[in-house]
């Protein structure tokens, strides 16, 4: 039976092979190689950092100031990444402590109808989003009038996008973790006279920041390296990181584009670093 | 439980047996909603040979799929850059006229006559040599490029009629306060700043593409997005956007089928298409990996028949590259069925064969550059 089981592991491991292992050497490969569509020939490869001087030195001039697009693109994945994780944090943690203080015997339900939207596809519910944020929207058509301002194309239609995306990343963890808390903790420190407000932040808080770590890094990841949210939301006129990389593969510049997505993957690996010194275990990820 | 594998198992076998049991095929690599189906019908029906059809969503994929040669395809449909591209790397057949006599029957229309001989002048500029197209490739479909507009905007109209290209990109001078959207296709947007500019939309330069993105930077666009213009002037809320002829009335002929009239959808928003302007062109064209010549052929020569062009046309919203299929299409300008009129006089306003124009079809320019087009867009969204 053993066998069996071990013969039942391998489709995923071939899968990752092929389809995560091999890439990611691709990528390495192609970032610093002279490879590309064209000449993908293995035998008169050349090494070179060139790529790496071409995205140095990339300068546009706009009104008479110079600045490098890649490095702006950049700044916008973390600028967007950072207020989205900060923003989802405040008002996460504080649903996620809501949840879990109610007296509802069944919070398995209201944490389904948090994830329900996620049902739905990404791409149909930005699309959605950037409809209603529009001056001529179906609300509009079927009330007669406008409930929101029309702001799509604006940042804030950007981060209201992410936000409702990836909002539920970080109040599941965060839940996880205030869920295994013992009560008896916070009620031995009233006894020992604290006020709630303390009690809360010397002991619910400390306890619970395993959660609150996972939760920033799953949300704050996917939105740094995502493009589509931002690309429907901003009407195509802000670039992050992912838009620039997502246009260099569709026209084919492989060596950039393999060199971006490398910069990309080591801000990933660095977090999942940062992840691992705050939660050795990996428990609250599930 | 046996009973349920062994009906499975005939079924299975029935499907197998039926799929193979047919005659000759031809293999067709096509885009997708292409070719309509009673097209498809009528040439089986005439010939005996099953058409099976293979989808692609880019000239790039046509392009891999033939050089991979894991299906030996028959017959292609690639755009002018590309059979320019497919010509010099030597993968696609020379056609043997002998076997397309309808070709003599009809006549190109001047435009399509004029996008040959420009996408000949580009090949001779790159490499030095001649390439008669018409050797290797017969026109599907041919279509321009426009502005789409928001004709609910006052006076919008009457200005790029006036105006033409200035009116979509000197924001500063017409209508400040509209909104502008752009294909979100580096190339195209560079095409479009230098068609603008009075210069050839195919030379690159790094002047031309310092010129080209100031050009794109005072047209403010407040969208770059590809399905979604067409749908946001319509709505009202895109006031102009480059886009294709076919893109617009893909959109007129859904309000037409929901029982609008024409006239409506003009007042609520149309398309202009300047002078000059950029165009594409599909062609048939039969790659070296063909088995079944003589069905590719008689598939040419089939589509180049008037009325079969015509009936190909009513399903996609394109312009027909003969002038015998155009008529026949005019034809129906007095038809009961008020589908058919409305869709003939959409093609005698948008694709009439007696408009006269300068049209470029866009070639494939080499990587480089392609990059560094791109890096200027980029450039371009960033600073908005």
């Amino acid at each position: 039976m053993n066998s069996l089981y071990r013969r039942l592991a391998i489709p995923y491991q071939v899968w990752l092979v092929v389809l995560v292992f091999l890439p990611i050497m691709a990528v390495v490969l192609i970032a610093v190689s002279n490879l590309t569509t064209a000449n993908f020939n293995l035998s008169d490869i050349s090494f070179s950092l060139a790529h790496w001087n071409d995205l140095v030195e990339n300068q546009s001039q706009v009104d008479g100031e110079y600045f490098n697009s890649y490095l702006t693109a950049f700044r916008n994945s973390f600028m967007y990444a950072s207020i989205t994780t900060i923003v989802s944090f405040i008002f996460g943690y504080f649903l996620a402590y809501q949840i879990k203080q109610s007296r509802i015997k069944n919070k398995f339900i209201i944490l389904t109808i948090i994830i329900l939207p996620m049902w739905s596809n990404l791409i149909l519910r930005s699309e959605a989003l950037r409809n209603i944020m529009q001056e001529n929207n179906i609300i509009e058509s079927i009330l007669g009038f406008n409930i929101l301002p029309s702001f799509a194309g604006t940042s804030y239609a950007v981060i209201i996008g992410l936000l409702l995306t990836y909002m539920p990343f970080m109040i599941l963890p965060v839940y996880t973790a205030l869920e295994k808390i013992d009560d008896a903790l916070g009620e031995a420190s009233l006894d020992l006279g604290l006020t709630p407000f303390k009690s809360f932040w010397k002991v619910t808080f400390p306890l619970s920041l395993k959660g609150v770590v996972s939760g920033s890094i799953m949300v704050f990841l996917p939105t740094f390296a995502g493009f589509a949210v931002p690309k429907i939301l901003s009407n195509g006129t802000i670039l992050l990181i992912g838009n620039v990389i997502e246009t260099k593969f569709t026209y084919k510049i492989l060596n950039i584009g393999s060199l971006l997505a490398m910069l990309v993957l080591f801000v990933i690996l660095g977090s999942i670093l940062i992840l691992t010194r705050f939660d050795k275990e990996g428990e609250t990820l599930l | 439980m046996k009973k349920l594998i062994l009906a499975i198992a005939i079924m299975l076998i029935a499907t197998a047996v039926v799929s193979c049991s047919s005659g000759p095929t031809l293999r067709l690599l096509n885009w997708g909603e292409y070719l309509n189906e009673d097209v498809i019908d009528a040439f089986e029906e005439e010939y005996g040979i099953t058409i099976k059809q293979t989808v692609a969503s880019s000239n790039e994929l046509f392009y891999s799929k033939i050089v991979s040669n894991t299906t030996a395809y028959d017959l292609v449909i690639p755009s002018d850059y590309m059979v320019e591209k497919m010509v010099e790397e030597d993968l696609l057949l020379e056609l043997d006229y002998s076997l397309i006599p309808n070709k003599d029957l009809v006549t190109y229309m001047a435009g399509v006559d004029d996008i040959y001989a420009s996408m000949t002048a580009t090949t001779l500029a790159r490499t030095g040599e001649t390439v008669d197209y018409s050797v290797y490739a017969v026109p599907y479909f041919w279509g321009t490029y426009g502005i789409i507009y928001n004709n609910r905007v006052d006076g919008l109209e009457e200005a790029l009629n006036e105006y033409g290209w200035s009116v979509y990109f000197d924001a500063e001078t017409y209508f400040p306060d509209a909104s502008r959207g752009m294909y979100d296709v580096p190339q195209d947007a560079y095409a479009t700043a230098l068609i603008y500019l009075g210069e050839n939309p195919n030379d690159y330069s790094q002047d031309l593409l310092d010129s080209a993105q100031t050009i794109l930077q005072n047209a403010h666009f407040s969208q770059w997005a590809d399905d979604a213009l067409k749908r946001d002037v319509e709505a009202g809320n895109l006031d102009m956007a480059f886009a294709y002829t076919g893109d617009y009335l893909d959109r007129l002929y859904i309000q037409l089928d929901d029982g609008r009239t024409l006239e409506e959808v003009q007042a609520d928003f149309n398309i202009y298409v300047p002078d000059p302007t950029i165009v594409f062109i599909d062609n048939m064209v039969i790659p070296y990996t063909a088995t079944n010549l003589d069905a590719a052929h008689k598939f040419i020569n089939f589509l180049l028949d008037p009325e079969i062009m015509a009936l190909n046309a009513q399903s996609v919203g394109y312009a027909v590259p003969t002038e015998e299929a155009y008529d026949v299409i005019i034809s129906y300008l007095d038809s009961e069925d008020s589908y058919l009129s409305s869709w003939a006089y959409a093609n005698q306003t948008y694709y009439n064969k007696d408009r006269e124009g300068t049209y470029y079809p866009m070639t494939s320019l080499p990587s480089t550059f392609v990059d560094d087009i791109t890096t200027m867009v980029d450039a371009v969204k960033v600073s908005s």
